[in-house]
């Protein structure tokens, strides 16, 4: 197995719906997606995602719902290993990150990071629905330009270890970072919050929030139209 | 202010909403003096365009004044005259170092929705769907615009908004969908649809070096302009089997190039035309290719098609046999607006080019709703329509 199919089964991506279904699911996913956006804002748009994610299911064949569902119905682990390409020189990439502080400006299920000194921070992130999981970490290993490599204290609410590793792209294309973070349980007492937020968290999510970062860095802003003006209130 | 908004199949209203006001440091906020309808609209018109929201505002076509510009603006003050290309690009990504403006990788805040349907999402586009970002339109009296530094095109005084406004968009994509023929000499260029965006592409190809332009289409008054302004031979596809007419004027070896400047509503005939209708109808089937099928079937052996109508999703039977047996170069896309702006109101300002020439229809923003129906249904021998705010 080539290192490219490995990552790509561990991003969880095998086969797992049968062709029959997954004609269909593209047909009634288009159906859902156009229905969705006849409707109202949030509940439209809701369906319209449903309905894409039903295309996406029967065109790529695989069914996250179906993988949870045939390894386990709780999940007891996260790993994520995703890459970007970043048109900004490698040092410029590395010190922003590698000020801790800066990284809710783009990890948006990390509500805030505090140094405590030049290894060890202070992290704590937002679950869907409100509550708060907070962890120490500090920086097990780093090379500057090159790699930085960190891990959850002991006695954490959740084990969790990353490591950032940056190089340079070929063809003047900047630089290609990769990310491999892993959020575990501790033992079997997780607590409700720790639950909702390995429930939340998948290799989807940190994909956008890489996405974010390289918004920032390359163009200083990340684009929005939240607050723009609209024909209605929102939610009318 | 006044803005244009969809609120569902043909069914656009006039809404007093707030004034936009500035996002990010890099946007400048233009109070809108024209704004113009565009064959694109049309598919949101008709509803054709998934993932549109009721109270969006259209347009994407637009010129008039900077009034406001974020902390990051460099190059405009307020007071600038200034013409807005539609596609949204940050200047700063590895497409837009490339000039693909519209493929910018920055631009989207809906990226992720783009990425489910498309692989990798294209960049924003105002009043284009939240596919495209969901970005307000600039059929209003104001509009915000992001990464004003890459989205802003100087205007001179002595061009006008007529003018100007066809720099947006029209002109551009034309001037592409010509450019993408990789045009040589004696070269036959075949162009479907005669609407503004094929009239310019003909107009093009002259400038470019073509021979001879074929223009095709059903409309009187459109085949007309294509002879009158852009110099074409004329097919009207209702009369002459477009096949056989286009073997015959080439000698029997097929134009060189042919431009789809149709795109996803072609009008069909035959059984061809059923059955993309039903499909479509039943969302099973989202572009219906009548132009483009015959295009890759009358295009000569070696030759390049041209797409600069626009397609959103899946069609059938396109004939991709004919494409790869006689070696069909096909290319296409969202226009790189920025790419060609600048040199475009150069020949404006030279006078070797008035695009304005096909603007046949003029209302006020109030009248939006009115205005679209005359251009949908090319009533009253209309080719293309500006709003006044
Ligand atoms: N690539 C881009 O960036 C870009 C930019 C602007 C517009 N567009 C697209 O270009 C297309 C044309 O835009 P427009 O503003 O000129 O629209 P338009 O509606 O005014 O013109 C379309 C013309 O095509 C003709 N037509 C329909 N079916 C035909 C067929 N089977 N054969 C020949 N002609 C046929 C119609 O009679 C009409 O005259 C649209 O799809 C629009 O979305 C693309
Ligand atoms: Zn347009
Ligand atoms: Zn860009």
């Amino acid at each position: 197995m080539t290192g490219y199919e490995s990552r790509y089964r561990r991003a969880g991506k095998e086969l797992n719906v049968g062709p029959t279904e997954r004609l269909l699911s593209v047909l009634l996913g288009g159906y859902m997606a156009a229905k969705g956006v006849k409707r109202g804002r949030v509940g439209g748009l809701a369906t319209a995602l449903a309905g894409g994610y039903l295309m996406y299911r029967g065109s790529s064949g695989h069914c996250n719902l179906y993988e949870r569902i045939g390894v386990s119905t709780a999940r007891r682990a996260v790993e994520i290993d995703e890459s970007v390409i970043i048109n900004r020189p490698v040092h410029e990439l590395y010190s922003y990150w590698r000020d801790v502080e800066n990284l809710p400006e783009f990890l948006r299920h990390i509500e805030d990071v505090r140094a405590v000194d030049d290894k060890r921070s202070h992290w704590v992130a937002s679950t869907p629905g409100g509550m708060k999981v907070e962890w120490d970490a500090e920086i097990t290993g780093e090379r500057e330009n090159e790699y930085i490599a960190w891990k959850s204290l002991p006695f954490s609410d959740i084990e969790s270890e990353g490591m950032v590793e940056f190089r340079t792209a070929p063809g003047h294309r900047g630089t290609e970072m990769r990310v491999r973070m892993t959020y575990n349980l501790p033992g079997d007492g997780a607590s409700a919050p720790v639950q909702r937020l390995l429930a939340a968290i998948s290799f989807r999510q940190v994909r956008e929030e890489l996405r974010r970062f390289k918004q920032i860095m390359e163009t200083g802003e990340a684009p929005t139209t939240e607050g723009q003006a609209r024909g209605r209130a929102v939610g009318e | 202010m006044k803005a244009l908004c969809w609120y569902g199949k043909k069914d656009l209203r006039v809404m007093d909403v707030p004034e936009p006001e500035i996002l990010g440091p890099r946007d400048a906020i233009v109070k809108v003096s024209l704004s113009a309808v565009c064959g694109s609209d049309l598919h949101l018109y008709n509803g054709h365009v998934p993932a549109m929201e009721r109270g969006d505002i259209l347009g994407h076509e637009f010129v008039g004044t900077v009034v406001e510009v974020g902390s990051r603006v460099e190059g405009f003050r307020p007071g600038d005259r200034v013409a807005v290309p539609f596609t949204i690009s940050c200047g700063r990504c590895f497409f837009c170092e490339r000039e693909l403006w519209s493929l910018c990788d920055n631009s989207n805040p809906n990226a992720f929705a783009a990425e489910a349907l498309y692989g990798y999402s294209p960049a924003g586009i105002y009043g284009y769907s939240h596919l495209f970002g969901g970005y307000a339109g600039g059929q209003a009296e104001y509009a915000r615009v992001p990464f004003a530094d890459s989205g802003l095109l100087r205007l001179p005084e002595s061009v006008s908004d007529e003018k100007a406004v066809l720099l947006c968009d029209v002109f551009p994509t034309g001037y592409m969908a010509a450019e993408n023929c990789s045009i040589q000499e004696g070269d036959t260029v075949a162009v479907w649809g005669a609407g503004p965006v094929g009239l310019l592409a003909m107009k093009s190809a002259f400038f470019l070096g073509a021979e001879r332009v074929i223009a095709i289409d059903r409309f009187p008054e459109r085949l007309g302009l294509a002879s009158r302004f852009a110099g074409a031979t004329t097919l009207d596809y209702e009369r002459v089997d477009v096949g056989e007419a286009l073997r015959d004027i080439t000698g029997g070896m097929g134009p060189d190039a042919c431009i789809d400047a149709v795109g996803m509503e072609a009008h069909g005939k035959g059984h061809g035309r059923a059955f993309d209708a039903i499909k479509q109808k039943l969302r099973a089937e989202t572009d219906r290719p009548s132009a483009l099928r015959q295009a890759i079937l009358a295009c000569r052996k070696g030759g390049t098609v041209s797409v600069a109508g626009v397609y959103g999703g899946y069609a059938d039977k396109v004939p991709v046999g004919a494409a790869f047996n006689k070696g069909i170069t096909i290319k296409g896309g969202q226009t790189h607006v920025q790419r060609y702006m600048h040199r475009l109101l150069a020949l404006i300002e030279e006078g070797k080019a008035d695009p304005s020439e096909v603007i046949t229809h003029s209302f006020g923003l109030d009248e939006g709703p009115v205005a679209y129906e005359v251009f949908k249904h090319k009533e009253d021998g209309c080719v293309k329509v500006v709003l006044r705010p």
